[in-house]
């Protein structure tokens, strides 16, 4: 089949895409795609096509329940953070377990520890600009910069509790001498102490404006003008946490509302502290956070089970049995709101798609995993620019665009079990052992973008042909293929889109004939099989096919179509979040 | 008050006279970005879709569009050439006339002392052939003769291909000294140049490090890496003896270099063997191909892959940090042409048989694609009678000449890639590119951007 010329000469671009002042772009600005170490598993999925929903694809469906328990740090979960690009989970243990680590979203993948021992008590508060955390926990507060990965201590007297603006400019910390003290940053000087309830605040909010500050214990919920620091209000007691859970707590992105959880939840208008609403709890609410929109308020409760709650009215809309009988002790939600990420005392970190709550996701650090967890590694380059070896348990999808390094890992803590194939130090000293036991990979994902390069031509025109009969429709999945694929894959999906941009249509007189199609309906590679179905069908070639043929191609096609929704999640995650800006304006 | 006509008089983009002066190209990088690259004007930079439309905008003459574009971009496009410009001199075409060469290259023999597992000439598994020396002397003969009427310094005789050319010791220092003896005769120098396995004596090497001016030695890096596939008949590996052979090229300051063969095997290893090739030796010179799937190699799983590309990204930046660079054959950010190598160029290489080859590759007569590469063979005036039909078709073989890369920004640099590894490939006959194509772009295209960088992160402009 015929490869397309390459086409990078200057030609006009989508208006759509000329939305800001002409400029020449630093190349400090760039984060340039890096490679992935990938073949053979690059996923994608497609939702429908252009032509009779033939060319429809997807990949694997998720069925994570084993090996989530403790899988992260170890013991409970006390903090979790999104970084405003809806790119980086940052987790906070919790009793018995104090680190601070990064996982990658939508993945959920851990690439990163951030602090092996970061103290109890740790709290999280990330400015806007994504960069910038304040860790807070026994040993003091340190200010991160995460792409750098480096800190600087503002002080080493033990918090309980830190906030910082959006702006970044302000960091309100709360430690056991019961007092709250406001500080300047990035400078990390002290701006201000304020004398505050006995037994010191124990979780502290800044509006998104920066203009008030909520603090809260067992005893008292105050509110205080910021950047004074005057103390405003007390709320009635009904707005305190009244027991141990007296860290749930969360303010809308519109700075007026806020949820207080304890044995119910209590909304309360801002900035003038009247209830405005009393929503029924259960078994007491242990963490809150509303979404972005200010339309999704999620609470999690001592059994175990999320709930999710429509704002403005309070209507109850699912509950979602999470954590089993444990404490659910953190939330966040992207600021897109399609994700939300929970914590729970029983150490696992699941991850959840909003508005329906559907689950994604579970995540595994196996290092510090129980020994009888295994899982599946894969490898990923991340944009930091190292090559970070991931693990999932068995049976999970193996995300877009990894590796599959190996069948099955045992947790670090056993011994190898078999033969090893390969050893993977880790930085605790132990060791992951390849084995030659096979776990559940069955769920490859089907894209014909990342056929593109294929070494044999054949696929390659015939990814080609089948891209370009999808046509612009499937932009969306072309530009979720590019963010998947390495550079010079993706540069490649890239001439292709602008190709069907400029209005290139399949080339019939480069379809091939059945033969070699029929010779790749048994490809060990199931993506080509599908293709060489997709294409048999594209063709309109069933006469020359024997029925068996025929059966063959039509199990493949319904292959393809029943491909569930995980990458399709990821798809629409990135439209969404391509979307955003143009809604901002 | 002014009109708007006036403001954009004021702002001088009227633009009545503003056009386009050079081949522009657009490389998509992310979100929404391209880098803008002109090869022949050496200039780049990356920019939003705005400007890219402000680009077409002046190509199209949709002056009235170019408003919104602000006067200091124009002056910035006019500063690097883009723009209202006398038109680009594009690189040389098609040689024409009767070819004269002042360098011969000479396939001394297709026997070989190893039996490397990728050799693309499968040295050794067919009968030997080995070059008389009287094939040798005429072929010098005739370059010295055309480097000496055409008043070059030097001519050039080289050792390369289908073998190892040291095996066959005695016709290649023969051949040498004969070319030293002509060079003497006639008042100019004699360049001598070999590609070798590096399986040498000492005394060998000592021998070349004294008559030759250069020599380019295959070696895979990591020793595991290199026994992998370059082994000897016993199966052997070979790295100790071509280590020593480095080692000495480097103790007597040798001017060589080092050919890295990757499979899709030692990809992994490519950064550890670079690694190990800047410690351990001193060359500059350190190049790095796939291995060709020709030969004995026929048929093996590619190497032309991304994970190539990543490999070949890790290994640079190790190179790097040593203050070395690595290249791969076709991506030559500072060359500009229209020919990929000499095929085009009238390249005078001998077979042991006598025969005029255009290609390192189509070393015998045996070559399936001899009737393509072979363009002469020796005539009654010691001279050599040259089929001009095969020497226009080998020199059509130019970028210019090339439809299918018309619209690539690489065409200047790899000038469409190996001829022959292009036979091997191509689809109903027709040229549709290669996996190599995809590698020479990625590349090319980080060259570009680390030269950026360098020259200040806005912009590079590096006039020829």
């Amino acid at each position: 089949m015929k490869t397309l010329p390459p086409r990078f000469d200057l030609a006009r671009l989508p208006e759509c895409e000329a939305q800001q002042a002409a400029m020449v772009v630093p190349i400090a600005q760039l984060k340039l795609d890096t490679t992935m170490n990938r073949r053979g598993f690059l996923g994608a999925g497609l939702t429908a096509s252009t032509l009779a929903g033939i060319l429809a694809s997807g990949c694997g469906a998720l069925s994570v329940q084993a090996g989530c328990r403790g899988s992260t740090h170890g013991g409970s979960v006390g903090a979790l953070a999104i970084t405003p690009d809806g790119r980086t989970l940052i987790s906070a243990g919790g009793f018995n377990s104090d680190s601070v680590k990064l996982w990658s979203l939508p993945l959920g993948a851990h690439f990163d520890t951030l602090i092996a021992d970061a103290g109890q008590n740790t709290s999280l508060a990330i400015a806007a600009d994504g960069s910038t955390l304040t860790v807070g926990s026994s040993k003091g507060i340190n200010l991160w910069n995460l792409p750098e990965r480096s800190s600087s201590p503002i002080t080493k007297i033990p918090m309980q509790a830190v906030a910082m603006s959006l702006d970044g400019g302000t960091l309100v910390s709360a430690g056991p001498d019961e007092t709250i003290k406001l500080w300047n940053l990035p400078q990390g000087s002290l701006r201000k102490i304020l004398r505050t309830h006995p037994g010191g605040a124990n979780i502290l909010l800044i509006t998104p404006d920066g203009s008030l500050l909520v603090s809260r214990n067992r005893q008292k919920t105050l509110l205080w003008r910021l950047p004074e620091g005057e103390l405003w209000k007390e709320l009635p007691a009904a707005a305190n946490g009244g027991g141990p859970n007296e860290q749930s707590l969360a303010i809308s992105p519109d700075g007026k509302l806020l949820a207080a959880g304890g044995k119910a939840i209590t909304l309360w208008r801002l900035p003038d502290g009247e209830l405005a609403q009393t929503l029924a709890g259960e078994a007491g609410i242990w963490s809150l956070a509303i979404s972005e929109d200010g339309k999704t308020l999620v609470a999690g409760s001592g059994d175990g089970l999320i709930q999710l709650w429509q704002l403005p009215g309070g209507k109850l809309v699912k509950r979602i049995a999470a954590h089993g009988k444990s404490i659910v002790r953190a939330l966040a939600i992207s600021r897109d709101g399609r994700l939300l990420a929970s914590g729970g005392a029983d150490g696992a970190i699941l991850l959840w798609r909003l508005p329906d709550g559907e689950k994604l996701q579970c995540l595994v650090d196996l290092a510090i995993s129980d020994a009888q967890v295994s899982g599946m590694t894969y490898q990923l380059r991340h944009e930091s620019g190292r090559m970070i070896t991931y693990t999932l348990p068995c049976g999970s999808a193996i995300p877009a665009g990894a590796t599959c390094t190996c069948h099955c890992v045992p947790g670090s803590v056993s011994r190898p079990r078999t033969t090893p194939v390969v050893n993977t130090p880790l930085r605790s000293g132990g060791t992951i052992c390849t084995c030659n036991k096979v776990c559940t990979c069955n769920l490859i994902p089907v894209c014909q973008a990342h056929r593109l390069l294929h070494p044999d031509p054949f696929v390659r025109g015939m990814a080609e042909q089948l891209l370009l009969a999808m046509g612009a429709g499937q932009f969306g999945y072309l530009d979720w293929a590019i963010r998947q694929a390495d550079s010079t894959l993706a540069n490649r999906i890239r001439q292709l889109k602008r190709s069907i941009a400029c209005g290139v249509q399949p080339e019939r007189g480069q379809w091939p004939t059945s033969g070699p199609c029929i010779a790749r309906l048994d490809d060990e590679d199931e993506v080509v099989a599908i293709m060489a179905a997709q294409m048999i069908a594209l063709c309109g070639q069933r006469g020359n096919l024997s029925a068996r043929l025929w059966r063959r191609v039509n199990v493949l096609l319904a292959d393809a179509r029943a491909r569930p929704w995980f990458v399709r999640y990821a798809v629409d995650a990135y439209q969404v979040a391509k979307r955003r800006p143009e809604v901002a304006r | 008050m002014t009109t708007n006509a006036d403001a954009s008089v004021e702002a001088g983009l009227t633009a009545s006279s503003t056009t386009i002066s050079a081949e522009l190209f657009a490389i998509p990088l992310e979100r929404g970005l391209h880098l803008v690259y002109a090869p022949l004007r050496r200039v780049a930079f990356v920019a939003n879709a705005t400007l890219i439309n402000a680009l077409a905008d002046i190509r199209e003459g949709r002056h009235e569009s170019t408003a919104g574009t602000d006067r200091d971009l124009l002056d910035f496009f006019r500063g690097l050439r883009l723009i209202d410009s006398a038109p680009e001199e594009t690189p040389s075409g098609e040689l024409a006339g009767e070819p004269k060469p002042t360098s011969v290259t000479l396939f001394l023999t297709t026997a070989c002392n190893l039996r490397c597992t990728y050799c693309y000439a499968a040295a050794g598994d067919s009968a030997t052939t080995a070059m008389p020396m009287h094939v040798a002397k005429r072929g010098i003969d005739f370059v010295a003769r055309h480097a000496h009427r055409q008043q070059q310094p030097f001519f050039g005789v080289g050792y390369h291909g289908g073998g190892e050319p040291t095996v066959l010791w005695r016709t290649m220092t023969g051949s040498f000294a004969y070319a030293e003896q002509r060079a003497g005769e006639i008042g100019i120098a004699v360049h001598g140049s070999l590609a070798t396995n590096g399986m040498l004596k000492d005394e060998q090497i000592d021998w070349i490090v004294e008559h030759l001016h250069g020599a380019s030695v295959s070696f895979d890096g990591l020793p595991t890496v290199h026994d992998r596939h370059r082994v000897t008949r016993r199966g052997d590996g070979s790295s100790k003896r071509v280590i020593a052979t480095l080692r000495r090229f480097d103790e007597t300051g040798f001017d060589y270099g080092v050919r890295v063969t990757v499979t899709r095997e030692t990809i992994a290893q490519l950064a550890d063997s670079i690694e190990f090739i800047c410690r351990q030796f001193s060359t500059e010179h350190i190049q790095i191909e796939p291995a060709y799937l020709l030969g004995r190699w026929q048929g093996a799983a590619s190497a032309e892959t991304a994970e190539f590309v990543a490999a070949f990204r890790d290994a640079r930046s190790r190179a790097k940090h040593h203050g070395r660079k690595i290249t791969f054959s076709a991506a030559r950010l500072d060359t500009l042409t229209g020919h990929f190598c000499a095929v085009s160029q009238d390249n005078f290489c001998l077979t042991p048989g006598g025969k005029v080859s255009a290609c390192y590759e189509a070393f015998s007569e045996n070559d399936p694609r001899a009737e393509i590469f072979l363009y002469g063979e020796p005539s009654a005036d010691k001279g050599y009678r040259f089929n001009l039909e095969t020497l226009r078709h080998l020199r059509a073989q130019v970028a210019q000449n090339r439809s299918f890369c018309a619209g690539c920004f690489a065409k200047w640099h790899c000038a469409g890639d190996c001829y022959y590894k292009e036979l091997t490939i191509r689809q109903n006959g027709i040229f549709a590119g290669s996996a190599r194509c995809e590698i020479t772009r990625e590349l090319l295209k980080d060259e570009i951007l680390d030269r950026i960088e360098a020259s200040g992160g806005l912009f590079w402009h590096q006039p020829v």
